[in-house]
């Protein structure tokens, strides 16, 4: 028999029930595609963002105390400077700029400064971006001053300073920064090391814009640097990428935990809704049957009903959902509101997935009813 | 036509027993009206859910057309009472959420027979509900009701026709409307089994039976 009309009329009769089910199914659906179509695009931006954006690094000696390489600024250990050269010759390892640096706090004209000496970044396999760095470039017999230092020691662009015995002309005083870089003296890479009396050593490497070989990926560049400089350590700098993927993977975990909790809860709604659907309609099992409907026919009827629900609800969910995702999606992952877009894949996942939830939680109920002596339930007044 | 042999019918909940039937044996011929009577509680309805294929006994044998209903599959016996049989119930037992002509067509539905629309408005028609074939059960008089049951009993043009106290919930003047159709069905070759604890509706029947505690007796 075509049981799809008497599934409808059955349904238009019973309209509340029927909506209160679709509501819950719907609101599953809609969270989980909302979700599901939020976190789809913060994937894809982050991976987008890390193809164009690459990583920072910071590379250091390997027995490097990062706790007193924050504490003080500097690595206390050094590499030679020949590291960068390595890096920048790997074929594996690919960036914007390398920057090698040797770094120290230094006592001068009764203050502490940060002496930064400065390798202008290193010509890598990958030069096709343009120099967008904002790399400082000084060059030798030159330096660039902090705005805190020369202010407090009054010096200014074209002034001739001594330091730890080397004389260096003032290319620059730099605009205040509200930073360390207020106490900054930059300096050439080989000029630190002549102050310093560390030729050839630097204590750190920066690389800017990184990628490895094998398509960026966070947890492969540690490793394949390892391989190329292996007395280093590697830190990522926080990246807009990496913040982005730590929010998602955030998000994302509180969210499963909500997720579930609100499935299971709807599964049992509707659940619940069905038993009693089936419960009201149990005498209509008994006059089905007198008319002649075997059990399979009456439970066409009753399941049919919950295929209904799970597919409106799939439908509107799958509509809430997207438009839900497209109104929060950049507040909550923090992406562009362009990156979000619809995922039609999901339509047809809850077009399968929604139905057969429906149809499994309202599976019990029909059995017990269908299997249930059919005179007993007509008799009954 | 119709055949119980020793039908014992005892339901259990938990560890209560009731014996609704208790050897209970009763012939019926081709084209006969019987009509059982006896007081509530008596095993009526537990007789004919039980002759109509609906109710499993405990015990004996039930042949209806020559059939052992209950030897059938489930399924067999849910064809067999599609085609064979057809009840009509002290509640009506319309499906609420059809309209009267829904109701109707619904065993033609059940069985798969091809539409059977026009038979329907006309014996709609012949029942004086030609202008209530669009309205819910719930849109109709109980009198009209019961008249809305009885056509989609006769629309798969049953043999046997069991009736449940059919005119228990109706007034004198409906029920007199419907007994005649009772009794034009029994015109036409029918067989009727009807049960009613009123002595008075063993006037339209060939025969009276009376049941008393799950005993039937002639
Ligand atoms: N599902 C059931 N479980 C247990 N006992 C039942 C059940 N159905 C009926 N009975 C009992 O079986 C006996 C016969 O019931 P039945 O409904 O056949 O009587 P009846 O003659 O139709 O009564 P009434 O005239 O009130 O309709 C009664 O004692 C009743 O309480
Ligand atoms: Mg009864």
């Amino acid at each position: 028999m075509s049981a799809l009309p008497l599934i409808l009329q059955e349904i238009w009769h019973r309209k509340l029930d029927f909506l209160l089910g679709l509501l819950a199914v719907t609101i599953t659906v809609a969270l989980f595609v909302a979700l599901l179509t939020m976190s789809g695009a913060s994937d894809r931006e982050t991976k987008r963002l890390m193809r164009d954006m690459g990583f920072n690094l910071l590379i250091v000696p390997k027995d490097t105390d990062m706790e007193d390489f924050w504490a003080r600024d500097f690595a206390q250990e050094e590499m030679p400077e020949d590291y960068v050269h390595r890096l920048a010759g790997s074929g594996d390892i690919h960036a914007d700029h390398y920057v090698a640096i040797l770094q120290k706090k230094i006592e001068w004209r009764g203050r502490q400064i940060l002496l930064t000496g400065w390798l202008p970044e290193v010509p890598s396999a990958r030069r096709t971006r343009e120099k967008s760095f904002m790399g400082l470039g000084v060059p030798p017999g030159r330096a660039c001053v902090g705005y805190e230092l020369a202010r407090g020691l009054n010096i200014q662009r074209g002034d001739e300073i001594e330091l730890h015995g080397k004389s260096l002309l003032v290319d620059a005083v730099l605009a205040e920064a509200g930073s360390k870089d207020d106490i900054r003296l930059y300096t050439h890479l080989h000029d630190a090391q002549e102050i310093l009396n560390k030729p050839g050593k630097i204590n750190m490497i920066r690389a800017l814009g990184c990628l490895c070989g094998q398509g960026g990926r966070l947890w492969s560049i540690r490793p394949q640097i390892a391989e190329v400089l292996p007395d280093t350590r590697v830190t990522e700098f926080r990246s807009i990428a990496v913040a982005r993927a730590e929010t998602r993977r955030m998000v994302e975990r509180q969210a499963v935990l909500i997720l579930s909790t609100v499935a299971i809860a709807c599964v049992i709604w509707v659940a619940v809704l069905s038993l009693l659907n089936v419960w009201e309609r149990r005498q209509e099992i008994g006059i089905l049957r007198a008319l002649g409907a075997g059990s399979g026919k009456i439970a066409v009827l009753f399941l049919g009903r919950a295929v209904s629900v799970g597919l409106g609800g799939a439908v509107l969910g799958f509509i809430i959902g997207t438009g839900l995702a497209l109104h929060f999606g950049p507040t909550i992952f923090k992406v562009t509101a362009a990156a979000i877009k619809p995922v039609y894949a999901l339509m047809a996942q809850s077009l399968v997935a929604a139905p057969l939830v429906a149809l499994l939680a309202s599976l019990l109920p029909t059995v017990v009813a269908v299997t249930q002596d059919p005179a007993v339930t007509i008799m009954e007044e | 036509m119709v055949r119980l042999a020793h039908v014992t019918k005892v339901y259990r909940r938990g560890k209560e027993e009731v014996h609704a039937l208790k050897c209970a044996d009763l012939a019926i011929r081709q084209g006969e009206f019987v009509t059982v009577v006896g007081p509530s509680g008596s095993g009526k309805s537990t007789l004919l859910l039980t002759i109509g294929g609906m109710l499993h006994p405990t015990q004996g044998t039930v042949e209806v057309g020559g059939t052992d209903v209950y030897a059938l599959s489930g399924r067999a016996r849910a064809k067999f009472r599609a085609e064979r049989i057809g009840f009509v119930f002290q509640m009506f037992h319309l499906l609420p959420y059809l309209t009267v002509l829904g109701n109707v067509l619904l065993p033609g539905l059940i069985a798969a027979r091809k539409s059977q629309r026009q038979e329907a408005l006309s014996l709609l028609e012949h029942f004086g509900l030609g202008d209530r074939t669009r309205h819910k059960p719930s849109e109709l008089s109980t009198g009209q009701r019961q008249r809305a049951a009885m056509v989609r009993a006769l629309m798969s043009h049953p043999a046997l026709l069991l009736a449940d106290e059919p005119t228990g919930n109706l007034d004198p003047e409906n029920a007199r409307v419907i007994m005649d159709y009772f009794g034009e069905f029994h015109q036409n070759g029918g067989t009727i089994v009807l049960v009613s604890h009123e002595r008075l509706a063993g006037e339209y029947a060939d025969r009276v039976a009376t049941i008393e505690d799950g005993r039937v007796r002639e």
